[in-house]
C-alpha cells in the first residue's frame, strides 16, 4: 500500500506503534500510517529517530564468540556424546 | 558422576551431538549476552546442555532444534538465576497502556529547541558498558527479552516461540524491559549530570518561580 492511501492517525496513536515500527514488526498498515504520519510531524519524526539510534546501540553488544574457547565442562559433555 | 548422555543409545548420542555442535556458538553468545560474566556463562551454557541430554524425547522435531535449545538457555536463564530481590517480578502478563511508561526520549527531548536534539546527545554519551551495566541490572525475565529482541534481533514470532509465551506477551514484556532499561539508563545520565534533575522536578521549579 502507498503511503498516501494510508490511514490518518493522530501522535497519541503513532506512539503506540513506535515500538513494533522500530522493531521492524509492525502489522497491516501501521507502517505506511506511522510513515505518514512521520512526514508531518517532527516530534514523532525525532521520537523514532531517537528509538532508532537507542536499539542500533543495544545491537552493537552483540558478543563475538569466535575466539572464545569452549568451557572444559561443555567440552566434557559433548566428548560424553 | 554419571554423563547426562549416559540414558542414550549411540545412535541418539550421535543425533544430539549433530543437532548441538552447529548451535554452540549461537548458545555461548546468547549466554554471554544474559550473564554479567564469562563464568556464569559457561555455567550456563554447560547446563543448557545436560538438560538438552535429559529432555531430548522431548525434541519433537529435528528441524525446531534451535528454538529448543534457545527455549532451554533462557529458561534455565530465568529460573537458575533468578536472585532474591527479583523473585517478586513473577507475573508480568498484563501491562496496561495507561500504566506510565519510563521513556528517555519523554525525559529528555526539548520539541522547541530546534538547534539541537538533547536525547540523542545524551543518548552518545553512554559507552557500551554503560548499557551493558544497565541490562545486568534488569530481572532475569526483562534481560531476557532484551537481549532476544533487541541486541539478537528476533523477530516477535521467534521470541513467543522460543519463550512458548503469546505474541501479545511478547510486546508487553518488551515494552516493560524497555522502560526499565531507560529508567536505569536516565538514573546513570543524571549521576554523571549530564542532566541535572528529573523533568517533573524542573517543571515543578519553573511553575514556581513563577508563582
Amino acid at each position: 500500500m502507498s503511503k498516501d492511501k494510508a490511514r490518518d492517525i493522530d501522535c497519541q496513536e503513532a506512539l503506540k506503534l513506535v515500538a513494533a515500527y522500530v522493531d521492524k514488526q509492525a502489522e497491516g498498515d501501521d507502517t505506511e500510517a506511522l510513515e505518514k504520519h512521520l512526514d508531518s510531524c517532527r516530534h514523532c519524526f525525532d521520537r523514532v529517530e531517537f528509538e532508532k539510534l537507542f536499539k542500533n546501540r543495544l545491537r552493537a553488544l552483540k558478543v563475538d564468540v569466535s575466539s572464545m574457547n569452549l568451557s572444559p565442562k561443555v567440552r566434557q559433555i559433548l566428548e560424553d556424546l | 558422576m554419571t554423563s547426562p548422555c549416559a540414558q542414550h543409545s549411540p545412535e541418539e548420542r550421535k543425533q544430539l551431538k549433530e543437532i548441538i555442535l552447529p548451535i554452540l556458538d549461537d548458545l555461548q553468545r546468547v549466554g554471554m549476552e544474559l550473564c554479567r560474566s564469562q563464568s556464569e556463562a559457561e555455567e550456563l551454557v554447560a547446563e543448557t546442555l545436560v538438560r538438552a541430554c535429559e529432555n531430548f524425547g522431548s525434541l519433537r522435531a529435528h528441524s525446531k532444534a534451535k528454538q529448543w535449545l534457545m527455549g532451554i538457555l533462557t529458561n534455565v536463564f530465568i529460573s537458575k538465576y533468578r536472585t532474591k530481590q527479583t523473585r517478586r517480578e513473577v507475573v508480568y502478563d498484563e501491562y496496561s497502556d495507561e500504566e506510565q511508561k519510563f521513556s528517555l526520549f519523554d525525559e529528555l527531548s526539548q520539541p522547541f529547541f530546534w538547534w539541537g536534539n538533547p536525547e540523542r546527545e545524551v543518548m552518545n554519551k553512554f559507552l557500551d558498558d554503560d548499557l551493558k551495566r544497565a541490562m545486568n541490572s534488569l530481572p532475569e525475565e526483562s534481560r531476557a527479552i532484551v537481549v532476544m529482541c533487541d541486541v539478537e534481533g528476533c523477530s516477535y514470532e521467534e521470541i513467543a516461540s522460543v519463550l512458548t509465551i503469546p505474541i501479545g506477551t511478547v510486546r508487553s514484556r518488551l515494552s516493560r524491559a524497555s522502560s526499565e532499561l531507560q529508567k536505569h539508563l536516565y538514573d546513570h545520565a543524571v549521576d554523571m549530570g549530564w542532566v541535572a534533575q528529573r523533568r517533573e522536578d524542573r517543571e515543578r521549579k519553573a511553575v514556581n518561580e513563577q508563582g
